[in-house]
């Protein structure tokens, strides 16, 4: 690959000796793609080729610039990333064809909270800050941060500008809601700021950023997906804080496996929803209990209530509730969740009275509906026991602790679909995966994924029940061919949802995608191909991101993308 | 009355029957070479829908007038000619309200009034987000939409969200028919509480004002929360005596489902004005009725004939900080009505004053604007939808921003139809 020596000396004079390294180890060190089943595969097709030539650690917004400055003038790729758990992190196929050297910005030592104003509700933080550290300092000052269960060790900053799915969304939205003003390097170099930040001679005041005129986040980060890093790096963010009235310092008690949590009942209160009697045989009741859930949650948000809404498969229930890999796979075998439920958190952000009467209204709405709670006093012991292993865990939709282990049944995971949409609409999505891959399945495809993947139904509205998103969840292992089976089980849903004409597919248009769907999207990769061409003049900032600038060969995009 | 913003007027309107007929008119427009100002219903206080150069055809959407309403989700598609009070039988009937516009009267287009972010009652409750999926054409004619509208398909009843892809969406928001003209928006509608009730804390100063709004805005509990000068505040009761009015009234409506619910949060309100030093009031002296006349133009505004009474009527419309406000309140006449509505939990807010004159006073009108306005910027004020008078002011003080809006629009309009000049670009 080509990558000057003069370059490496460039970097070198702008972060030190200390800072850049083209030593093949340490690069080597920044291919690792983590556990998703297409960086799997990513990794297996490109081998050494998903090292970078170069790594390079700023330590500040000037020092980045500099950086995209010399990436312009030595022509080589520059990598944007946070704490680089996705694919769009890495060295990819389309970097590899360019023939350019490839350059990883790596911003650990951009790690700083610069401001928490829990006045204003808002928190100024830099690419490096995980979730733990926003929540943990959120929660001191009576305040919470959207809690995004990919993890407490990602990148805020990074989550917020990507996507950004949260386990308190009901009340939070997707990573744009987030998003106040933000500091971006485009990928000419230049620097360019949103909101009340843009003006020169403004004091410092990050808290607004509709307008003037167009609003910049439409282009710097669009509503589902962001440009992962295809428009330059963003080094600044303000994000949005939500009231906390619990206590300053999230509550746990136990060690390693053992560890749970829990709230003052006069602050946060949670129930776990079943469903009717009659309709508890799952899967066979599938359709029902999904609709009935749906219901669930429009008349909560018709009644404005609740923090946490959520309607965890018992796939999801599981993982998380499960302590070891031993207690997981026995579990599933036994059943333990035999179906999915409806999980709710209240706060009380105003006094104890609003929780009880949220709770009255909560306890009425499901009394109408025939549902019933399940709680330490449930009449089947099983039930108890499934509301005790729940209750240790079910503070993660306020401060992630657990979800990761989500990947541990298989040290591998994928999803077998996703999307955001409306509530009924991702429902009629979870239930067109859940069926078309379980007829995979008899059909002898899919065979290495564990039986618990085909019950998925995560149904995550947002914004109190104005969208939501689902996913439903693949467990192969880290082999390239088994990781091959759960993205060929995707694919399969992707393809149910472009017959549909489903606007599910939306959510594969990320990078070479655009070019695969935009024509079944009004051409929308044009219009993103004439802003890629008039910001990133070079195509070095981390191609195919957002998208390509000229429209791809047929063959060229059967090859970039294999690893969808 | 002529407009105090521009002297622009279009040489024609074109009256599109259908989304058909708006992209033809586009194309033909790229042809011709020839500028294009898209208007809805022309209810936007500051008459950006009139051009801001010379020869552009005003493209008139009122004539687009599809619905499609989905109470479930609690959505409702609608085209540019559809106003609120062409769905507000619709709405009732389904327990579910619009969200509705400072200023803006129930004859606006909603398409427009969304798309443009005027001011809603309720974004101290809600937060400026209530736009969910768009369609419409490309300043070069194409078509294009976001989210489930984007997919080409044939089902009406499934707008509900704005999945929308990278660094596409939003940006049409507050474009002023720069880039392009949208035909088509889904929008958010609210459940219409039975039960509200209305309460008033008086204040001395806009600066108190700022206060009380933001303390009673911590419970997040007000559906509608805003503060009103004696002026704005007179005229919102339908032109009581003010004299006896605070300077300053802040206007708290709670609703909720029942008795319950509204007790519980007046009485979180009470704690909050206690704390404050004031006492929350129910009635405002000299105002009969005041609780009707609030619900009711919170319900249906009257728009600009509630300050006009026949004489020119102008806002000045900034979203600016606790200490901007105060520094710039004496600029303001005082004449002046204003309106104050805490945004991001109290960090900033929505504010309005505004200038009244005669018809013979515009050219000095103008000016006077146009010198608030300089000193407001200088300031930091921040002027979210830039009138015509000061677009180039604002987009010389945000530099950086207008360098790359400029670039996106030569991506998205090669030939410059769309409204060129408006917003400076």
């Amino acid at each position: 690959m080509a990558f000057s020596e003069i370059a490496f000396k460039a970097l070198q004079d702008v972060v030190g000796e200390g800072n850049v390294t083209t030593d093949p180890v340490i690069c080597q060190s920044y291919s690792r793609v983590q556990w998703t089943a297409d960086g799997c595969v990513q990794r297996s097709q490109l081998g050494v080729g998903m090292r970078p030539q170069c790594v390079v650690l700023p330590r500040s917004t000037e020092e980045v610039q500099s950086i995209i400055k010399l990436a312009n003038r030595y022509d080589f790729i520059f990598i944007p990333r946070g704490t680089g758990m996705i694919n769009s992190a890495f060295p990819n196929p389309a970097q590899a064809a360019m023939g350019k050297g490839v350059v990883i910005i790596d911003p650990k030592h951009m790690d700083k909270i610069i401001k928490i104003d829990k006045n204003n509700m808002y928190m100024v933080i830099e690419p490096y800050v995980n979730f733990a550290a926003c929540q943990a300092e959120a929660m001191k000052v009576g305040c919470s941060v959207a809690v995004a269960p990919a993890g407490a060790q990602i990148s805020a900053l990074a989550n917020i500008q990507w996507h950004g799915a949260y386990g308190n969304s009901w009340i939070s939205g997707l990573g744009s809601n987030q998003l106040l003003s933000f500091e971006v390097v485009l990928p000419s170099g230049e620097i360019l700021r949103s909101g009340n930040i843009a003006q020169e001679g403004a004091e410092e005041d990050w808290v607004w950023n509709d307008g003037p005129g167009p609003d910049l986040r439409g282009f710097f980060r669009g509503a589902q997906f962001g440009h992962a890093g295809g428009m330059g790096m963003v080094t600044k963010i303000s994000m949005r804080l939500f009231p906390w009235p619990g206590p300053s310092v999230f509550p746990t008690q136990g060690d390693g496996i053992l560890k749970e949590s829990h709230f003052p009942k006069d602050k946060v209160r949670w129930y776990m929803i079943d469903f009717p009697a009659d309709m508890q045989a799952y899967p066979e009741n599938e359709e029902r209990q999904l609709r009935w859930a749906c219901d669930l949650q429009y008349e909560i948000a018709r009644a404005e209530l609740a923090i946490v809404v959520q309607h965890n498969a018992k796939q999801f229930m599981w993982t998380w509730a499960a302590r070891s890999k031993e207690e997981f796979h026995k579990g599933a075998e036994e059943d333990f969740y035999p179906h999915g439920y409806t999980i709710v958190g209240t706060a009380a952000i105003t006094s104890v009275e609003q929780l009880d009467y949220e709770e009255k209204v909560l306890k009425s709405i499901v009394e109408k509906m025939g549902g019933t709670f399940l709680s330490e006093n449930s009449p089947d012991p099983l039930d108890r026991e499934r509301y005790i292993k729940w209750m240790r865990i079910t503070n993660d939709w306020i401060r992630v602790g657990h979800s990761m282990r989500l990947s541990r049944p298989s040290d591998c995971f994928h999803q077998g679909t996703a999307c955001v949409d409306s509530i009924d609409t991702v429902t009629d999505e979870i239930l067109r995966a859940n069926i078309a891959q379980r007829k995979m399945r008899e059909q002898g495809l899919g065979k290495d994924l564990l039986p618990i993947s085909f019950h998925g139904g995560w149904i995550s509205p947002t914004e109190k029940g104005y969208g939501a998103l689902m996913t439903t969840d693949l467990w192969p292992e880290q082999e390239p061919e088994k990781a091959a089976q759960a993205i060929q089980f995707l694919l399969s849903s992707l393809k149910g949802m472009l017959v549909d004409k489903s606007a599910g597919a939306a959510v594969c248009l990320l990078g070479p995608a655009y070019d695969l769907l935009g024509p079944a999207f009004f051409n929308v990769h044009l219009i993103v191909k004439d802003l890629k061409k008039q910001f990133d003049l070079k195509n070095i900032s981390n191609p195919p991101y957002a998208t390509t600038p000229d429209v791809i060969a047929p063959e060229m995009l059967a090859e970039m993308t294999k690893v969808l | 009355m002529k407009s105090l913003f521009t002297d622009y007027e279009p040489v024609k309107t074109l009256k599109p029957a259908s989304a058909a007929e708006v992209q033809e008119i586009i194309r033909k427009a790229n042809r011709d070479k020839t500028p294009l100002a898209p208007v809805s219903s022309g209810t936007n206080m500051q008459d950006t829908h009139l051009p801001s150069v010379k020869n552009a055809i005003a493209v008139d959407l009122s004539a687009l007038k599809g619905i499609y309403y989905d109470d479930l989700n609690r959505n409702i598609v609608v085209e540019p000619g559809v106003t609120f009070a062409d769905i507000k039988k619709q709405c009732a009937k389904t327990g579910l309200r619009t969200l509705t516009a400072i200023d803006v009267p129930e004859s606006a287009s909603i398409l427009s009034t969304c798309l443009e972010m005027m001011p809603l009652y309720q974004w101290p409750k809600y937060h400026p987000w209530e736009m969910l999926t768009m369609e419409g054409f490309r300043a070069d004619g194409e078509r294009f939409a976001t989210g489930q509208m984007a997919m080409k398909q044939d089902r009406p009843d499934k707008y509900s969200w704005g999945v929308s892809f990278a660094m596409v969406a939003r940006l049409y928001c507050m474009a002023q028919g720069t880039l392009g003209i949208i035909t088509k928006v889904a929008v958010s509608l609210k459940t219409d509480m039975p039960k509200a009730e209305v309460l008033f804390y008086e204040c001395r100063s806009a600066k108190q004002a700022a206060a009380a709004l933001k303390a009673f805005q911590t419970t997040e509990e007000p559906h509608e929360i805003f503060a009103a000068n004696r002026t704005y505040l007179s005229e919102l009761l339908g032109g009581v005596d003010a004299k006896g009015m605070a300077a300053w009234t802040v206007v708290i409506v709670n609703r909720g489902a029942d008795k319950a619910e509204i007790d519980m949060k007046r009485k979180d309100a009470q704690i909050i004005a206690k704390a404050l030093g004031g006492k929350l009031s129910a009635t405002i002296k000299g105002a009969s009725s005041a609780v009707a006349k609030i619900l009711a133009e919170i319900k249906a505004p009257t728009g600009a004939a509630l300050h006009a009474q026949g004489r020119g009527w102008s806002p000045i419309v900034t979203i600016a900080t606790a200490k901007q406000i105060d520094t710039c309140g004496g600029l303001i006449p005082k004449s002046a009505g204003q309106i104050l509505m805490p945004l991001q939990a109290g960090g900033c807010f929505y504010w309005q004053p505004d200038l009244r004159y005669r018809e013979g006073d515009i050219a000095a009108t103008r000016k006077t604007y146009v010198d608030i306005c300089g000193k407001m910027l200088k300031a930091g004020v921040l002027f979210p939808r830039p009138s015509a008078l000061i677009a180039d002011a604002v987009a010389k003080k945000y530099a950086d921003n207008f360098t790359v809006l400029r670039s996106i629009k030569k991506a998205v309009d090669p030939k410059n139809i769309m409204n060129p000049g408006k917003l400076g670009l």
